[in-house]
């Protein structure tokens, strides 16, 4: 029942004061998203919004997401693509955004090759799968019943 | 007051209510349907199944030639309808008639369901088992013209369906069928008959797939889930238990006669807790056989003073490719025969005599032969084929050389190089055929045998019992000439024949059990009161069959030691005894009155018997690290499955279907309407918070 109250609590927050308010938003990211929804108005746009971020902590996140995307982590970098891109391409320039790009840039490109990979393995595995006979059962997580 | 009043009156409507399921009112369930299973073995999969949500679709039944004709024929009918479910007549469950059936309807066949009219109705001859039962492996592999010993064999068992396949056999089940098909398949214009198949399967592919499959498991997130069993059961041996052989005496060259009989048989079609039938293949053969060990424990006095063994071996899973033989024989090989035995030296190939096999036995009249089949010639004993000939007419020896029935010894033949022993099969077979009709098929029940099965009592003379005392005594009198020198006039009691036949065919929860097994053992057969006993393919031990309790607990008390019948022990003597012999099986029961000599009578018995058992799945399953795809051994193994279902639904004409949808999509966008309303005329929002 605790987090109801505290989403109530930063709604009646937000209707005091016009501009949105740090401090409410940390609380509001904490809550699940179920209870954001409620608070879209006030907070235009359901993620962390990166214009209230100085240009320093945007770099920040974006070389992590960067970075963590080469611990195998894919998504990491299809999320850093799509959440930076305003920030690389649309928005007026700043110094940072150079950078920014880059790492928009290659994530992207991580992505894709990711993407690739997937779907080439995806579709091998389909084609070869019965006829690579035990590799192939072993490699398959949910054994099929009933059917070769 | 007024509220009262109206709980009153709704109580009351609500115990006037009955509560049914939607579900119910929907389906019509057959629950008594036999089904037909997937069975894999190291090349290929046979057998059928549905998906795993069922198989569904129009039914069309077709119960003659004439129909079958027009409905191949009739294009507008198989163009309009997406599936079939083909229920057809056993008459016309053939290669030929599938074959047709399968080519013309290809991927519109969902699913077939064979039907019997009445017991009185069904075929002259029915068997999916092949022309040449066993050819893949048996003696002749070399040879390229295999005799057809089944010639009304369809195969049909041993082909792989793509659709489920189930089968009606009881008389009221195809009338409630046929009445519903009547009422709603008049014409095209009205709504009719649905039919849903479920006999969804684990197994496919071939049994290495399969077992490999069923031991991969990703520890933590699942379990290893087996997805099929190999088949076998046990093969039980038992001999008379007087120790001539007992350690360190050895045993001396060519002194072991087997006697061997089969437990097993096949079915394509099953029912859980259904009849299996199996009547002449094995359990004409198993009570003959049974009847023998009897004969032989009557004359013990004589046998045990002569150096030879008569050891009497069942085998388990012959029905599939020998596969029980094939284990006995690898276990003799490696030493196994007889198993966990400290006590005496292991039985190999030299130590075997002679092997006597009785083998699908068939009667239909008091003058049916049984054919005796030696092999090879130059070992087969004359004198013992011609004083077992001159007994009885019963018996008619084969030509020598002349190709031997599907049986055991083929693999006992095959696997010693037929240079050691002979055999000698006991069958019934009409000109290179086996008289049995329905060979493998669960129509091989009593009625076969001439036997009214309704009318049968636990002491009841058949004709059967007679011809089955005709055989065995005149075999029993040449065995103890032959292993004794003596001539005896040995006779079996007729009851002891009688018994035994209600027993096997009609109730295995009948007296004799009980009296000759212990409490524990003799109360499992309580649960299979009215039933025959099962002949089927095993998969001991993950399903159990009360067949190796009977055969076990039967054969060992025939066979026991007579002197313990006059002891007059106590229960605990009785334990106290078994506890200082490793060698023998002591056990405490009621005592079977037929068979005990003596006068005296006492509470109960301690019997003293000897008797082993050994897994007899094929040796495919027991060599380490054996490649299952290997085709050196059979590698049969049954799939596992959970549901079995057949139903009956009436599919709605298309306008019916189309209103349907049509009220529903009105329905539908009739309350999103008033919703709106409601929202828009009133000023309540339930995703506002209150602010009381």
């Amino acid at each position: 029942m605790s987090i109801p109250e505290t989403r109530w609590r930063c709604e009646q927050f937000h209707q005091s004061r016009t501009n949105a308010n740090n401090g409410c938003q940390i609380i509001n990211a904490q809550i699940h998203s179920d209870y954001e929804e409620s608070t879209v108005e006030s907070n235009k746009g359901n993620m962390v919004s990166l214009e209230k971020k100085s240009p320093e902590e945007r770099l920040n996140i974006c070389r992590k997401y960067y970075f963590g995307g080469f611990a195998f982590l894919p998504l990491l970098w299809l999320i850093n693509a799509i959440w930076f891109y305003k920030q690389a391409f649309k928005v007026e320039p700043y110094p940072q955004q150079a950078q920014i790009r880059t790492y928009v840039i290659r994530s992207a490109i991580g992505t894709l090759a990711w993407l690739l990979i997937i779907i080439i393995w995806n579709v091998l595995f389909q084609v070869f799968r019965t006829k690579m006979g035990p590799a192939g059962d072993y490699l398959t997580f949910v054994v099929p019943r009933g059917y070769y | 007051m007024r509220t009262l009043f109206i709980l009153v009156l709704l109580i009351f409507l609500i115990s006037y209510v009955e509560n049914k399921r939607v579900m119910d009112e929907m389906y019509i369930t057959f629950n008594r349907a036999r089904y037909c299973v997937r069975r894999v073995n190291a090349t290929h999969e046979i057998g059928c199944q549905s998906s795993s949500r069922g198989n569904s679709g129009r039914m069309h039944m077709i119960d003659d030639e004439n129909e079958f004709r027009s409905f191949l024929t009739n294009k507008k009918t198989l163009d309009s309808i997406g599936k079939f479910i083909i229920t057809l007549n056993i008459d016309l469950f053939d290669s030929e008639h599938m074959d047709e059936l399968m080519t013309r309807l290809d991927t519109k066949l969902n699913g077939l369901l064979v039907y019997l009219k009445s017991n009185l109705t069904r075929p002259g001859d029915f068997s999916p088992d092949d022309q040449c039962p066993n050819h893949r492996h048996s003696y002749y592999l070399n040879q390229t013209q295999a005799v057809n010993w089944n010639p009304k064999g369809n195969g049909l068992f041993f082909r792989s369906f793509p659709f489920p396949i189930m089968l009606i056999d009881e008389e009221d089940d195809y009338k409630l069928l046929l009445s519903y098909y009547q009422r709603f398949n008049s014409s095209q214009s009205t709504s009719s008959c649905g039919l849903e198949l479920k006999t969804f399967q684990n197994a496919a592919h071939t049994s290495k797939t399969c077992m490999r499959r069923g031991e991969i498991s990703h520890s933590l997130i699942d379990e290893a889930e087996t997805l099929c069993d190999p088949v076998g059961g046990l093969n039980i041996y038992s001999k008379l238990p007087e120790p001539l052989t007992i350690m360190p005496k050895q045993r001396p060259l060519k002194s072991v006669i087997l006697i061997l009989a089969t437990t097993d048989s096949f079915q394509m079609f099953l029912k859980a807790n259904g009849a299996t039938g199996g009547a002449q293949q094995p359990a004409t053969s198993l009570i003959a056989f049974l009847s023998l060990a009897h004969l032989m424990g009557q004359a013990q006095e004589d046998l045990n003073k002569v150096e030879k063994e008569i050891i009497f071996v069942t085998l388990d899973g012959d029905a599939l490719d020998y596969s029980g033989s094939f284990r006995f024989m690898y276990d003799m090989e490696n030493n196994y025969f007889p198993t966990d035995s400290k006590d005496e030296e292991r039985i190999r190939k030299e130590h075997i005599h002679s092997v006597i096999e009785f083998q699908a036995l068939s009667f239909t009249s008091q003058l049916s032969e049984s054919n005796l089949y030696a092999h090879p010639s130059n070992l087969a004993n004359e004198t013992f084929i011609n004083s077992l000939t001159n007994r009885t007419s019963t018996i008619v020896p084969m030509p020598r050389d002349a190709p031997l029935p599907p049986a055991s010894s083929q693999i006992f033949l095959r696997q010693t190089s037929s240079s050691f022993f002979p055999v000698y099969i006991l069958t019934s077979t009409n000109q290179s055929q086996l008289s049995n009709r329905y060979y493998h098929s669960f129509f091989d029940d009593p009625s076969t045998l001439s036997i009214n099965i309704s009318s049968l009592e636990y002491n009841t003379t058949t004709d059967f019992s007679q011809w089955i005392k005709s055989l065995v005594e005149p075999l029993a009198q040449t065995l103890i000439e032959t292993t004794t020198g003596l001539n005896k006039n040995i006779t079996i009691e007729q009851e002891i024949i009688n018994n035994l036949v209600y027993c096997v065919l009609k109730n295995i929860n009948c007296p004799l059990i009980h009296n000759v097994s212990n409490e524990t053992s003799g109360s499992s057969f309580d649960a299979f009161n009215q039933t025959s006993l099962p002949f089927s393919v095993n998969t001991y031990p993950t399903a159990t069959t009360p067949t190796f309790t009977f055969v076990r607990n039967t054969l060992s008390y025939f066979l026991r030691d007579r002197t313990y019948d006059a002891l007059n022990l106590t229960e605990t003597a009785c334990k106290e005894q078994g506890k200082n012999d490793s060698f023998r099986l002591y056990r405490f029961v009621g005592g079977y009155p037929p068979s005990i000599s003596t006068e005296e009578k006492f509470l109960g018995y301690c019997v003293r018997s000897y008797y082993r058992s050994a897994y007899s799945s094929s040796p495919a399953f027991a060599i380490d690290k054996y490649d299952l795809a290997d085709t050196t051994y059979p590698a049969w193994s049954e799939s596992r499955w959970s549901t079995i279902s057949l139903r009956l639904f009436i599919i709605p004409t298309q306008s019916h279907e189309i209103i349907t949808l049509v009220i529903g999509i009105l329905l539908l966008s009739i309350s999103f309407i008033a919703f709106f309303f409601l929202r828009y005329f009133t000023k309540l929002s339930l995703l506002q918070p209150s602010s009381s």
